[in-house]
């Protein structure tokens, strides 16, 4: 039974986050009123409560696919995570550990063209294409992560070994409990990369033409990067959303983060 | 007993196959592109001297990069070391953490604002090299800050010890001790400068030709030329072997961190 | 040259804890002195008062410390550690060769000619005559030293200044009995050209080298005077159980 002060704590955590989210929400709410306070564009009529709905539905694809791409390269990541943290010799760990790195340090702009010529012609959908760029981008930096997660529990495993558990009982009872925390920010890491990421998901939206857009692509488009440019409200519109939304997901990486030394504490005692 | 062997086994084949499946996903994509890398060059030798003009002008970008950002993020470190305590130095160091959390997108915006009133500072080296420095300043300060406070406190003791100034022992103990972090450290900006293609595009505002490594894959591969596999191919060859370089000191720590279970 | 160290009337304390109290010893020119005593009992913090190290640890020091007639107080703390080097328990070898590792002092108080500082550490290395195992090492990595090397460059560096008075906080006791004895012979050969201080972990490293010998207690001296006498005449209970270790 988890003690009152824990959650109490964690709680504490939860309400920092939301507070700064609250704090940078009327932020943008404010910058949004300065703009609707400015002279309209010469030759265009466009509020930004009209443009508003369109940059949200970027932000709901943006979210919508790092999530999806996070929620399936995950389990992949952990178990050669897994395979390599407790399966492997040391020699070849050691080995198996500098390849990952490697291929974790290939540029999101290879990745692009890696999906464009490879991944587009076989998905129909922008969404998925953008999923599985975004997967690709993804996996082996989540890897990496995780096998550094891992080692910090070695002694337990080790404990666990000696009580005779086998090691799906290693994994699920001792493992998840302790790491759980270092796994989630892993994860939230990697989902504010892949809302962030921007050359590689232009080149694969570009090889559908839908004009469907995630907020970073839609800004390299609106600032001219592709030829159109867009308006200034809406470049600053995106702006704020972007920002917004990569401000959220660190509130929650910090408060999951926070619960994660409380619980540690708690086990210290 | 059984039971729970069979749980198990169930489990580890589970783990292999998820982890195949996760190697393959990139290998094979990879394992493609070096084909259409060999296949793009055999047929055409004369795409190799506009690539090496490329590369050129990339180590250009990457010097003026290090010149700006080395000497600027060392005195910040050391002053930082020196003159900052308490919760200031801890503030000031989430905040060069926090930085790098920035959406590179956002950082070419304001770049390309501020440049918005002339035309040929949107393709100058010097302009880009100057966004990047700002961009990854925090971020080699951040790193720089934590190898000189990774030098255990016996050195800085042992350099008391023989009446060295604080500067003095700075220069002669504790700098060459956090050196091989550092190095590290300016590695993995290197890596940061060659991958950047984001924040460099929105900074032009176009695409222009011709320009460093990654917006040059980035402008062929959006013109759907054959010759970009080898651009693709060399940019992720030189970011695997320049990170197999740093990720040497692994190979020591094998030995004594390892938790290996049966594979039956 | 070597220095006389006098010492009377020793207080300090860390935060209010009273860790020196009113000590008083001297060691003469030219001597061994060692500080005996269990763990905890004051030595370590005596020898970094001296060099006014335990101060910018944030010590409170009061009483009269003087090198050769000169208060310690009246001097800036570098002033004093250019004639009082300091050897610690764990070798601490600076990246780079051993011969940066040997002048690394001289480097720190600005003599950077190169001719110079190899002529110091070829000195520093026949005095202690040791430049026979090191001649062909100087170029090389410190890293690869062995602890007992390590060891004996650390004692280089701290001679390599030429101190009048060097203070070493048992520098033998991670090291096997055959490495200490050579370290303990090195020592007893220098003595004349520096005087020494030294905690030691052992009475009978005391009544091999030392002069002197004092005996501490929760940071006060018990007894100090002549180390024969100390061993075969013991006022304190505690000086006779500790020398016979009957401890266990």
């Amino acid at each position: 039974m988890k003690k009152p002060a824990e959650n109490l704590m964690r709680l504490g955590a939860w309400i920092g986050g939301a507070l700064t989210v609250l704090l940078v929400g009327s932020g943008v709410v404010f910058a949004l009123g300065l703009m609707l306070m400015e002279g309209a564009e010469a030759g265009s009529a466009a509020s930004m409560w009209r443009l508003l709905p369109k940059g949200l539905t970027m932000a709901g694809f943006s979210l919508s696919t790092a999530l999806a791409a996070v929620a399936l390269s995950f389990p992949m990541a952990w178990a050669l995570a897994a395979l390599i943290s407790y399966m492997m010799r040391p020699r070849a760990m050691m080995r198996m550990r500098s390849a990952i790195s490697g291929l974790s340090a290939i540029p999101a702009v290879v990745f692009g063209y890696l999906s464009l010529n490879y991944f587009v012609p076989v998905i129909g959908s922008p969404w998925w294409g953008v999923t599985a760029t975004l997967m690709l981008m993804s996996l082996m930096r989540q890897t990496l992560e995780i096998i550094q997660v891992n080692q910090r529990h070695y002694p337990a495993v080790e404990a666990a070994q000696a009580m005779g558990m086998y090691m799906y009982e290693t994994i699920l009872h001792v493992v998840l409990p302790r790491a759980r925390n270092g796994y989630l920010s892993v994860a939230l890491k990697m989902l504010a990369r892949c809302m962030a990421e921007g050359v590689a998901i232009l080149l694969v939206l570009s090889a559908y033409g839908s004009g469907e857009d995630t907020l970073p692509t839609a800004l390299m488009k609106a600032v001219g990067v592709t030829g159109e440019v867009g308006s200034t409200r809406f470049i600053l519109l995106l702006a704020l959303l972007l920002l917004l939304l990569v401000l959220l997901t660190n509130a929650v990486i910090s408060a999951c983060l926070e619960g994660g030394r409380h619980g540690k504490k708690k086990g210290a005692q | 007993m059984e039971r729970r062997k069979a749980l198990n086994s169930v489990f580890i084949g589970a783990v292999l196959l998820l982890s195949a499946l996760a190697l393959l996903t990139l290998l094979i994509p990879l394992f493609h592109l070096a084909a259409d890398a060999l296949t793009a060059l055999l047929r055409s030798w004369g795409v190799l001297p506009g690539i090496g003009a490329v590369f050129l002008k990339t180590l250009q970008l990457v010097l003026m990069v290090l010149l700006m950002v080395l000497p600027v993020a060392l005195l910040i470190t050391l002053w930082m070391f020196e003159c900052v305590k308490g919760a200031t130095l801890v503030r000031l160091q989430r905040f060069m953490s926090g930085f790098s959390r920035i959406p590179a997108v956002l950082l070419g915006l304001v770049g390309n604002w501020l440049i918005s009133g002339s035309d040929s500072m949107h393709e100058s080296l010097v302009t880009m090299a100057l966004l990047l420095a700002v961009m990854f300043l925090p971020f080699m300060v951040s790193n720089m800050d934590t190898a000189l406070r990774a030098v255990p406190e016996k050195y800085l003791t042992a350099g008391e010890a023989l009446s060295g100034q604080r500067m003095a022992i700075l220069r002669v103990v504790l700098l060459p001790q956090a050196m091989p972090s550092m190095a590290r450290a300016t590695l993995r900006l290197v890596e940061r400068i060659l991958c950047e293609a984001t924040a460099l595009l929105v900074l032009m505002g176009a695409v222009m030709p011709n320009q460093v490594l990654a917006t040059e894959l980035f402008r062929l591969a959006w013109l759907g030329r054959k010759d970009a596999a080898v651009l693709a191919f060399a940019l992720a060859a030189t970011m695997i072997l320049i990170r197999l370089r740093t990720s040497r000191r692994w190979r020591s720590e094998g030995e004594d961190s390892n938790c290996r279970y049966n594979w039956w | 040259m070597s220095i006389q160290l006098v010492v009377e009337d020793l207080n300090a304390s860390f935060d209010d804890k009273v860790v020196l109290h009113d000590v008083a010893v001297t060691a003469e020119k030219g001597h061994v002195l060692a500080l005996m005593g269990k763990t905890g009992c004051g030595k370590s913090t005596f020898l970094r008062v001296i060099n006014r190290m335990a101060e910018q640890r944030g010590a409170v020091v009061s009483g009269r410390i003087m090198l050769d007639n000169n208060s310690i107080f009246m001097q800036e703390p570098n002033e004093i550690r250019r004639k009082v080097g300091m050897v610690f328990t764990e070798p601490v070898l600076f990246a780079g060769t051993i011969l940066r590792n040997i002048t690394a002092g001289l480097r720190l108080q600005g003599i950077t000619g190169k001719q110079a500082l190899e002529e110091r550490a070829e000195e520093t290395l026949r005095r202690m005559e040791i430049y026979g195992e090191f001649r062909d090492l100087l170029y090389t990595d410190a890293a690869l030293l062995t602890r007992a090397q390590a060891q004996l460059i650390c004692i280089a560096r701290a001679l390599a200044l030429r101190p009048g008075l060097l203070l070493l906080d048992e520098p033998t006791r991670l090291l096997d009995a055959m490495t200490s004895s050579k370290i303990e012979d090195i020592l007893f050969n220098l003595r004349e050209d520096c005087t020494m201080v030294m905690a030691v972990h052992s009475p009978q490293m005391a009544g091999r080298i030392a002069e002197e010998t004092a005996m501490m207690e929760d940071g006060t001296i018990l007894e100090w005077g002549r180390t024969s006498d100390l061993f075969y005449h013991p006022k304190h209970r505690h000086t006779e159980q500790f020398i016979s270790s009957k401890f266990a």
